[in-house]
């Protein structure tokens, strides 16, 4: 950032003459523009439009708010550190997205072989999960919800990698079958074929809960 | 696609049905599918199996706290932005012209070079001993002394 680097909070009204920059462009893609010239105010709103996206993004494909949150500020430093080489060539979620799974699948695989070192069993893994809170008031509700949540967590924990991507994407950042693909890499048949798979599974495994 | 035909006999069925779940099918599509479900056994308990997957999904909101995360991050990108004293000073001296330099450097070189007095000249007393030239030596002295020899 030309004035310093601490992100100031954003101001709408900062970036409306950036937009003229690239009309066609989506506007997180003109934000970036802007980032790349310098604007502070322009990476700080896009920080405030992505940041939570991102960090329940990482935290459920990771499932560990502290790993999660550690992930989602490496994001926002690659965003930041890439901003000379931007090209709006691609849709910014797509690039911020790619990024965030990239750190998502590195950090599991390290995770799994540094498990499989130090042999951990089934009962440590579950233990580690345990970082959700649910702030019911109820007792009794707060044990049903986190039956469930637990369900929902070990489902989705239990998918390949790649699925469990895909059907986070899909699920629930509403992205379309072919932002997925090229987030991912791979075809839009085969993200067809990562989501049926995927919710094939979490059929079987949450249909108690129906 | 016929709507009388099980929609998960084919992969577009499946997506429209998915997409359906989520809330996501555009609204004529939505009349003619739902029209299909009424008659259709299959493609309902799909559709409810699904429909429980998505508000299980629903419920796993994460209760993360963010409001620390820009201070951190601030931080992190001032640590990124103050570089190492290598980088400030490959950056320095790449701020710098070297090129009148040179000719500056070579007109140093040319003024020592003039200026510079002359060299001593190596006395003929300081030239090293060969070893060979001592060894050559101590063979004619013993010649000499074998022709003493052999004239007494």
């Amino acid at each position: 950032m030309a004035d310093g680097v601490s992100v100031q909070p954003w101001r709408p009204d900062r970036v409306r003459p950036g937009m003229a920059v690239a009309a066609t462009l989506d506007l997180d893609a003109a934000l970036m523009l802007r980032v790349r010239d310098g604007c502070s105010s322009s990476y700080a709103a896009l920080l405030e439009r992505h940041r939570n996206p991102v960090i329940h993004y990482v935290f459920r494909m990771v499932q560990n708010q502290a790993i999660a949150e550690e992930l989602a500020q490496e994001v926002f430093l690659r965003v930041y550190r890439s901003r000379q080489k931007y090209e709006p060539s691609a849709k910014f979620t797509t690039w911020l997205f790619r990024i965030a799974t990239n750190l998502a699948f590195n950090w599991l695989r390290d995770e799994r072989s540094r498990k499989s070192q130090e042999s951990l069993n089934d009962g440590l893994t579950a233990g580690a999960t345990i970082n959700l809170k649910d702030r019911r008031p109820s007792v009794e509700s707060v044990l049903v919800h986190n039956v469930k949540l637990n369900a929902v967590r070990e489902a989705i924990g239990s998918l390949p990698e790649k699925q469990r991507a895909a059907v986070l994407m899909h699920k629930y950042e509403e992205m379309e079958y072919s932002q997925i693909a090229k987030v991912l890499g791979c075809s839009d048949s085969a993200v067809k074929s990562l989501i049926f798979r995927a919710y094939e599974s979490l059929r079987e495994k949450l249909a108690q809960y129906g | 696609m016929a709507t009388d035909e099980c929609r998960l006999r084919t992969e577009e069925g499946v997506e429209a049905l998915l997409e359906y779940c989520a809330g996501r099918l555009h609204a004529a599509d939505a009349v003619v599918l739902e029209s299909h479900l009424a008659g259709c056994a299959p493609c309902r308990e799909f559709a409810a199996a699904q429909q429980t997957v998505w508000q299980s999904l629903d419920a796993w909101e994460p209760a993360i706290e963010t409001q620390g995360f820009q201070s951190r991050l601030n931080a992190r990108l001032a640590e990124d932005s103050t570089p190492a004293w290598k980088d400030r000073l490959r950056a320095w001296s790449s701020g710098i012209s070297w090129k009148p330099a040179i000719p500056m450097a070579a007109a140093f070189a040319l003024w020592a070079a003039i200026s510079a007095p002359p060299r001593p000249e190596i006395p003929a007393q300081a030239e090293q001993v060969r070893p060979e030239a001592v060894e050559r030596m101590l063979e004619d002295v013993d010649m000499l002394d074998q022709l003493k020899l052999n004239a007494q």
